[in-house]
């Protein structure tokens, strides 16, 4: 599903070059669940908005469902993404000012969906993360965890092909980063590709396959059984 | 994908008010500012120009110069034997109308007495060269002869009320009765002069108003505001240089022994350059200048500029909020053009 191939990425300022991704090659293959794991600033969040299409790469190849998109325009990248791809963040990231149902509607919004299929998929998505209960609810009067569950709601609710989640857990309770572990898990097993950045060996535990970073380079990798 | 968008921004104003009101209390303020001047300014350049013949009609006016040439008096209005002459040598003049304004005159009305002010002497033409909609009578003869009044809308409602005031009497000065001849809607506000009445210029006629002689010989009365229609395109500066020669060959007797044309002179005034343009004496309204027009103009473009950047000061401060948004919409599928409506909301 994703082929990249000497990929590069430098943050210049007038004073310093930063590399951040330094001719990375990597595959994952359709349905895995990948954690990506590594110290502070060794590239796993600039891997993940390459990968998410919200930023472009210097150099190097990205070929996303046999496609190259390293060089698509933003309209391009805009649609792909929209249609393929769902995010979770550890800050959750959902609109204070949109209640619980409209934060998941809102990528439904941006596909094009008919107002009444939007509700039915709303519905159907918070019903399955169970917080159909505090749908008029707003973000900030959620837990932490409730917070999650919606992220996890808009990230799904377009059916998206792959997942990409930037330390889901980061900043939950254990109780409630189990729980959404086991949500992005039980995802995976109906056929969704996870793409995870974690520093958590226990949530890592939950993937396929294990990929240590290291000064934007890959330095290790783990399968795990 | 709108509706999102006024959803949060109605909340957003909601959830903070204070900022919100300073914020929208101060660019609507500008705004209204600048929306009313902007008002003024376009009633200010609208000035006459509602007649159709606007850009070909013309008033002459008088200057007068001393023995060493300078310029002594500057008239927005000319003696009668000019209305009289120029006709016949000045073929280009389509048509010509006169008006004389009347100091305040107390008028009769059955038992009832007003003082008026509103009151023009004009002649029939006046309907050939402005736009003036008769409502009741008719236009081509309601001025014809002596004796004929027309009234405003307004000033047909004040004397008669509902009861139709054709051939009704008006008693003028306690000298002589007129007859409502017609009804007119009144002049709008754009307009430099404004009559409320028009008395028949026939009337000037009479010896013991006026006389004819009088209107044919009395060079000295510069009270007549006349008006020219040019035809469509025509070099007025032609017109104007023929002045001179017209002045030299009737006005011989009034400047024994200098050269007529070197104490007064003519010129044509546009009709729709009065409002702004011009501050002679005895103007037949009051106007305006267009020194005024830029100021205001200059003051609403200020007004704008500081209630713009008072709002951009105030939304640059609440921007990371919304670039956090932004990103967020982004990353659930927002192309770059509703990205840029999110921040122009």
């Amino acid at each position: 599903m994703i082929k990249i191939k000497d990929l590069e990425k430098i943050y210049r300022t007038e004073e310093v070059e930063t590399v951040a991704l330094n001719k990375l090659s990597m595959e994952i293959k359709e349905g895995e669940f990948v954690a990506i794991m590594g110290p502070s600033g060794c590239g796993k969040s600039t891997l993940l908005n390459i990968l998410g299409l919200l930023d472009d790469a210097d150099a190097g190849s990205f070929v996303f469902n046999n496609i190259e998109v390293a060089h698509f325009n933003e309209r391009k990248r805009a649609d792909l993404r929209k249609h393929n791809i769902g995010f979770v963040f550890q800050s959750f990231n959902l609109i204070d000012e949109l209640t619980v149902f409209e934060n998941v509607e809102l990528p439904l919004i941006y596909t094009g969906v008919k107002a009444a299929d939007r509700k039915k998929r709303v519905e159907e998505v918070l019903d399955k993360v169970q917080i159909m209960h505090r749908r008029n609810h707003y973000p900030q009067q959620l837990s932490g965890g409730q917070q999650q569950r919606v992220a996890v709601a808009r990230a799904v609710v377009n059916n998206p092909k792959l997942i990409l989640a930037d330390e889901p857990t980061g900043n939950l309770d254990s109780s409630n980063g189990n729980e959404v572990m086991q949500m992005l898990t039980d995802l995976n097993e109906q056929g969704t590709t996870i793409v995870m950045v974690t520093h958590s060996e226990h949530d890592a535990r939950y993937s396929h396959r294990i990929i240590r970073m290291l000064d934007g380079q890959t330095v290790l990798e783990n399968i795990m059984v | 994908m709108i509706r999102n968008y006024i959803t949060i921004a109605w909340r957003n104003l909601l959830r903070y008010k204070f900022i919100s009101t300073i914020n929208l209390f101060g660019l609507t303020m500008g705004l209204t500012c600048c929306l009313l001047i902007a008002a003024y300014i376009h009633r200010e350049l609208s000035f006459d120009k509602y007649h159709k013949n606007a850009d070909n009609i013309y008033r002459l006016t008088r200057n007068f110069y001393t023995q060493d040439g300078t310029l002594a008096l500057k008239l927005s209005s000319v003696s009668p034997p000019f209305g009289h002459y120029m006709p016949s040598e000045f073929p280009e003049f389509q048509k010509m109308t006169r008006l004389l304004n009347f100091p305040t005159i107390p008028l009769m009305v059955g038992e009832k007495r007003f003082n008026e002010a509103g009151l023009f002497i004009a002649d029939e033409f006046l309907f050939d060269v402005f736009d003036v909609e008769v409502i009741k009578g008719n236009p081509k003869s309601a001025l014809v002869d002596p004796y004929s009044i027309m009234l405003s809308e307004e000033m047909a409602k004040k004397y008669f009320g509902a009861a139709d005031p054709m051939d009704k009497s008006i008693r003028y000065n306690s000298t002589f009765d007129l007859k409502v001849t017609g009804v007119y809607k009144s002049f709008p506000s754009n307009s430099h002069i404004r009559p409320e009445m028009l008395l028949s210029f026939s009337t000037l006629r009479d010896n013991t108003v006026y006389g004819e002689e009088r209107l044919r010989r009395n060079w000295g009365n510069n009270a007549f505001l006349t008006y020219v229609l040019l035809p469509q395109g025509h070099d007025v500066q032609q017109t104007i240089n023929r002045f001179p020669s017209f002045i030299d060959k009737h006005l011989q007797m009034e400047y024994a022994g200098n050269q007529p044309s070197k104490m007064t002179t003519l010129d044509l005034q546009p009709l729709t350059s009065i409002h702004l343009h011009s501050n002679l004496d005895d103007e037949g309204g009051r106007n305006s200048d267009i020194k005024r027009v830029y100021i205001f103009s200059a003051i609403a473009i200020f007004i704008l500029l500081i209630a713009c950047i008072n709002y951009m000061n105030l939304s640059t401060a609440r921007s990371s909020l919304r670039a956090r948004e932004i990103g967020i919409r982004k990353a659930v599928g927002a192309g770059k053009k509703i990205i840029g409506i999110a921040v122009f909301e």
